[in-house]
C-alpha cells in the first residue's frame, strides 16, 4: 500500500514536472518608455540644452545627433534657432538624442513628456508684475473701427485712420460713411497687437483734436484674445477748423463768381493753410 | 572739518552707489554682428554671428544671435551669452530684455542652469528664480520673410528709431541699394511725422540720421509746378512737444524755409507757431525777392470752453522797396499786415427736454473778436479802398450756433438726423455776413458691414454779405451775359453778394467680402446764381466711385474716379486716384 502510494506520488510528480516546464517564465518588467520633447533651442553648452521656453535639460556626454527628416547622423550642431526633438533617458532624466531641423518641427500629440526634467538651481519665486495676464495666441481678431465726426464735417470729406503700424501714413485706412456722422471700417489684427492711431481727413494738417480744441494724444488699442472687437472714437474738432468757420465754410459754396466775401474781402481774414501755406506771391 | 569731510565722503559714496543701481531700462542698443537684418513687415530686427549689443549704461551683451520685436519693445540674445558691465560678468545661454516691464532676464549656464531677473539696468542685484514670462526667450518669427535692410551694425533707440550706418543696403524688389545711412522710425509718437512741406504729388523720403529725439530726412519730391526737386526736414520730438525745420525745395531758386514749433505747456494749454520765409535767390546769394509769414496759435481749455488766440503776421516784402513804392495810397504790396482773433467755442451740450421726447438735440456755440491791420490799407471788394476810404484797421466780431440731432431711429436699421448752423459776422467797415446751413440725413445702416449701407442728405446753404445801401457799391453788377466755348450764359448780373446752394447727396457702401469695398457717391447741386462752365463753379451733377481691393495682407489698392456729366466738357475726372496702403 505504501509502495503503491509512493509510485502514485512519483508518477504524479513526473506528470506535473513537464507541465511546469512548459509554463512560460514570468515576463521581465519592461524598460521605462523614452520621453521626448520638441522645441526650439537657445543654446547647448556645459552638457545642458536650453529651449526657448527657458527650460534647461541635462545632456549625456556624447548625445546622438541626427537629422530630423532623415534620421541619419548629422554634423550640424544643436544651437541657437535650431529646432529639435530630444529624447530623454527617463532613468537619468538626461537627453540622449537630438533630432534637429532648421525648420519648425511639428509636435505630435502622442509624444510623451512627463516634465519635471528641467534643471534650475533656484526655487521659483512668483513675480507680481506677471500675475493676471491672459495667454495670447496671435489669432486673427476682427476689429471694427467706428468714428463719429463733428456735425460740420463736409459730406464729401474722406476720413482715414493713421497708425503707428502704417508709419503714421495719414491715409492708411479709409473709412466709409454710414450715416450722418459715423464712419466705419474693418481690419483684422493678431491678438496681442498693441497699436496707436489717430483720425485724419487725409493729411497731418487735418487731424482730429480734442473737445477742448487741444492736440489729442493718439488712441491706444490692444487686441485681446476674442473674436471681434470694436474701437469707437468721437472726433470733436479738426486741426484745420477754426472756431470762426466751424460751421458752414463760405468758400465751399460752389459759385464761380462769388468773390469769396468772407476771405480776403472787406475786413475778411486771410486764412493761411497752416502749416503749409500756398506759396506767397512774388512781386 | 572732519565732520565736513565725513559728510563729503558719505555723499560721494551715496552718489557712487546711485550710479550703480540704475533701475531704468536701456534707452538704446548699439548692435554689431556679422549680419544685421531688418524685416519691415514685422518690425523685427535680427542679427547673427558675433553679436555684440551695448546698452545705454555701457553694459555689453554678446552672443551668437539677436532678435528684437521693435513694436513689442523686447529683445533676445542667445547662444554663448556673455553679460559684461561695470558691475556684472556672467555667462549664460540667453538674455532677454523687456523694456516695457523694466526687466531683463538671464538664463545662466555656469555651473548649473538658473533663471535670473534683473530690474532695469541694475545688474548688481540678480533676483534668482524669479518667475519669467512664458515667452521671454522666444525668437521673433521671420520665417519666409525677406529683410528690407541689411547691414552689419545698427543703433536702436527704443520706442522710436532704428538707425543704420552708411553702407546699409535696402532690398527693393530683390535689388540691394546701398545707402548713405538709413533710419526706420517705428515710434508710436506721431509727432515724428509732423509735416513741414507743401503738398506734392509724389514724395520719397530718405531718413539718414536720427536719435531717440530727432530725425533728419532728405526728400525727392514732384509736383506739377516745380517738377522734381529735393527737400530737407529735421524733426525734434520730446513727448508731446516737437519742432520741425524744413527747406523746400533745396535745389531750386524759389525756396521756402519753414519752422514749426509746438509746446504743450500744460494739459490745458498749448502753443503752436508756424513761420515761413520764402526767398527767390540762387544758392545763398542776395535774394531777388523775399517774403515771410508767421502764425501763432494759443489753445486753452477753460471749463467747458475751448479758447483759441490765433495771430497772423505777414511780411509781404522783406527787401528794400523800389523807389515810389508807397506813392499811391493803399498800395499794400509791400505791407506787413497783421490779424489777431480770439475765439471761444463751447463744448457740445444737450437740450435735455428733447431727450425725453426721444430726439436728442445737441448744440454748440461760438463767438469771437478779431483785429485786422495793414498800415498801407486792407483789401476790400473795391480794391485798396472802399468808398474812397482807406481802411488800415478793421475790427470784427462773430457769433455762431450749431444744433444737431443724434441719428433718430425710424426703424431698426433706418435713422434720420438733422443739423443747422448759423454764423454771423460784423465788421467795423460797415457790413456783416450771414451764413446758414441746414441739412437732414436719412441713413440705412445694417449691423453687418457685409450688407450695403445707404445714405442720402439734403442740404441748403445760404450766404449773404450785407452792405445795406452800399450793396451795389461792394458788388458792382457785372455783364449779364457771358459767351464762351461752352455756350452763352445769362443772369450773371443778378449776383450781388447773396447765394444759395441746395444739394442732394447720396452714397452707398458695399463690402460683401473682406478685402473689397465699393463706395458710390452721387451729388446734385442747384446753385443760385448758376455755375457757368469755363468761368467756374462745381458741376451740377457728380458721381464718384471708390473701389478698394486688398491684393494681399500688406497691399490694398484704392481706385477713385469721378464723372461730371459734360459740365464744361468734363466727363470722367482726368485720372484715376490710385493709392496703395497697408
Amino acid at each position: 500500500m505504501i509502495k503503491r502510494l509512493a509510485v502514485l506520488l512519483l508518477a504524479l510528480a513526473f506528470a506535473i514536472a513537464p507541465a511546469r516546464a512548459q509554463t512560460p517564465p514570468a515576463a521581465p518588467s519592461p524598460p521605462p518608455a523614452l520621453e521626448q520633447y520638441t522645441g526650439q533651442l537657445l543654446d547647448f553648452r556645459n552638457n545642458y540644452a536650453y529651449f526657448t521656453t527657458g527650460d534647461a535639460f541635462a545632456v549625456v556626454d556624447a548625445p546622438r545627433v541626427v537629422d530630423f527628416a532623415t534620421g541619419v547622423p548629422t554634423t550640424v550642431n544643436p544651437g541657437p534657432r535650431i529646432y529639435a526633438r530630444v529624447t530623454f533617458d527617463p532613468a537619468t532624466k538626461k537627453i540622449i538624442e537630438f533630432a534637429i531641423s532648421k525648420t519648425r518641427i511639428p509636435v505630435p500629440r502622442e509624444i510623451r513628456f512627463a516634465g519635471g526634467f528641467a534643471v534650475a538651481a533656484s526655487t521659483p519665486v512668483p513675480a507680481s508684475e506677471l500675475q493676471g495676464g491672459t495667454a495670447l495666441s496671435g489669432r486673427q481678431v476682427t476689429v471694427e473701427f467706428e468714428v463719429s465726426v463733428p456735425p460740420t464735417t463736409s459730406f464729401t470729406d474722406s476720413i482715414y485712420l493713421a497708425s503707428d503700424y502704417s508709419d503714421w501714413n495719414p491715409t492708411a485706412i479709409k473709412l466709409d460713411r454710414v450715416d450722418a456722422y459715423r464712419y466705419r471700417a474693418q481690419r483684422t489684427f493678431a491678438s496681442g497687437t498693441k497699436f496707436a492711431y489717430r483720425v485724419t481727413r487725409g493729411t497731418w494738417n487735418s487731424v482730429e483734436r480734442g473737445e477742448d480744441g487741444l492736440d489729442a494724444p493718439p488712441h491706444q488699442f490692444f487686441v485681446r484674445e476674442v473674436d471681434v472687437l470694436a474701437a469707437r472714437v468721437t472726433v470733436y474738432h479738426w486741426s484745420d477748423e477754426s472756431a470762426q468757420n466751424a460751421g458752414a465754410n463760405p468758400n465751399a459754396l460752389p459759385t464761380p463768381y462769388n468773390p469769396s466775401p468772407f476771405g480776403g474781402g472787406p475786413g475778411g481774414i486771410r486764412v493761411p493753410q497752416v502749416p503749409t501755406p500756398a506759396p506767397i506771391v512774388h512781386h | 572739518m572732519r565732520a565736513f569731510l565725513g559728510l563729503f565722503a558719505g555723499l560721494l559714496v551715496a552718489f557712487a552707489f546711485t550710479g550703480i543701481a540704475s533701475a531704468d531700462p536701456t534707452r538704446s542698443i548699439e548692435l554689431r554682428a556679422d549680419v544685421v537684418d531688418y524685416y519691415s513687415d514685422r518690425f523685427v530686427v535680427t542679427a547673427d554671428g558675433h553679436v555684440r549689443a551695448q546698452l545705454s549704461d555701457g553694459t555689453v551683451v554678446s552672443g551668437d544671435t539677436f532678435s528684437m520685436d521693435l513694436k513689442q519693445n523686447r529683445y533676445l540674445i542667445a547662444g554663448g551669452v556673455h553679460l559684461d558691465g561695470p558691475h556684472v560678468h556672467e555667462t549664460g545661454a540667453a538674455f532677454a530684455g523687456f523694456a516695457d516691464l523694466d526687466r531683463n532676464y538671464l538664463l545662466t549656464a555656469d555651473p548649473v542652469p538658473d533663471r535670473w531677473t534683473y530690474f532695469g539696468l541694475d545688474f548688481a542685484t540678480p533676483h534668482k528664480g524669479r518667475q519669467q514670462p512664458g515667452d521671454a526667450f522666444n525668437f521673433a518669427d521671420v520665417a519666409g520673410l525677406r529683410p528690407y535692410v541689411i547691414a552689419d551694425r545698427a543703433t536702436i533707440f527704443l520706442r522710436n528709431n532704428l538707425v543704420f550706418p552708411a553702407g546699409a543696403r535696402l532690398n527693393q524688389y530683390g535689388v540691394y541699394i546701398p545707402t548713405p545711412g538709413y533710419v526706420i522710425t517705428f515710434s508710436a509718437n506721431p509727432n515724428f511725422y509732423q509735416n513741414g512741406f507743401q503738398g506734392a504729388v509724389f514724395d520719397i523720403a530718405e531718413p539718414f540720421a536720427a536719435s531717440s529725439n530727432s530725425l533728419s530726412a532728405a526728400h525727392l519730391r514732384y509736383d506739377q509746378t516745380r517738377g522734381f526737386y529735393t527737400a530737407f526736414d529735421e524733426h525734434l520730438v520730446h513727448n508731446a512737444d516737437y519742432a520741425v525745420f524744413s527747406i523746400d525745395p533745396v535745389t531750386q531758386n524759389d525756396r521756402q524755409t519753414n519752422l514749426i514749433l509746438y509746446k504743450r505747456v500744460s494739459p490745458a494749454l498749448e502753443v503752436r507757431t508756424f513761420t515761413q520765409l520764402e526767398t527767390l535767390s540762387q544758392g545763398f546769394a542776395q535774394p531777388q525777392d523775399a517774403s515771410a509769414f508767421t502764425n501763432v496759435v494759443v489753445n486753452a481749455r477753460a471749463g467747458r470752453y475751448a479758447l483759441s488766440l490765433d495771430a497772423n503776421q505777414y511780411y509781404d516784402y522783406l527787401l528794400a522797396p523800389p523807389p515810389g513804392a508807397f506813392a499811391t495810397p493803399g498800395e499794400n504790396g509791400y505791407g506787413h499786415p497783421v490779424d489777431v482773433t480770439l475765439n471761444v467755442q463751447s463744448f457740445q451740450d444737450e437740450f435735455r427736454l428733447f431727450r425725453y421726447l426721444g430726439v436728442p438735440l445737441k448744440f454748440q456755440y461760438r463767438g469771437g473778436y478779431g483785429y485786422n491791420y495793414d498800415g498801407l490799407g486792407l483789401l476790400t471788394t473795391e480794391g485798396t479802398t472802399f468808398g474812397n476810404v482807406l481802411y488800415t484797421t478793421i475790427w470784427k466780431s462773430y457769433l455762431g450756433l450749431t444744433a444737431f440731432t443724434n441719428p433718430v431711429h425710424l426703424t431698426k436699421l433706418t435713422s434720420l438726423s438733422a443739423k443747422a448752423d448759423k454764423f454771423e459776422e460784423w465788421y467795423s467797415l460797415p457790413h456783416h455776413t450771414v451764413t446758414t446751413d441746414v441739412s437732414a440725413t436719412l441713413a440705412r445702416t445694417p449691423p453687418s458691414a457685409k450688407l450695403p449701407a445707404f445714405l442720402v442728405t439734403y442740404d441748403v446753404l445760404n450766404i449773404g454779405d450785407f452792405y445795406g445801401a452800399a450793396q451795389l457799391q461792394a458788388y458792382v453788377p457785372t455783364a449779364d451775359t457771358v459767351t464762351n466755348q461752352f455756350g452763352t450764359f445769362t443772369g450773371l448780373a443778378a449776383f450781388d453778394g447773396f447765394a444759395t446752394s441746395r444739394s442732394v447727396s447720396g452714397s452707398i457702401v458695399y463690402a460683401p467680402v473682406p478685402g473689397f469695398t465699393l463706395n458710390l457717391t452721387v451729388q446734385h447741386f442747384d446753385v443760385t446764381p448758376r455755375p457757368v462752365p469755363g468761368l467756374g463753379g462745381s458741376a451740377p451733377w457728380q458721381v464718384t466711385a471708390d473701389v478698394r481691393v486688398r491684393l494681399n495682407k500688406l497691399v490694398q489698392v484704392d481706385l477713385t474716379r469721378s464723372y461730371f456729366f459734360n459740365f464744361a466738357n468734363m466727363t470722367w475726372s482726368p485720372q484715376f486716384g490710385i493709392q496703395f496702403s497697408p
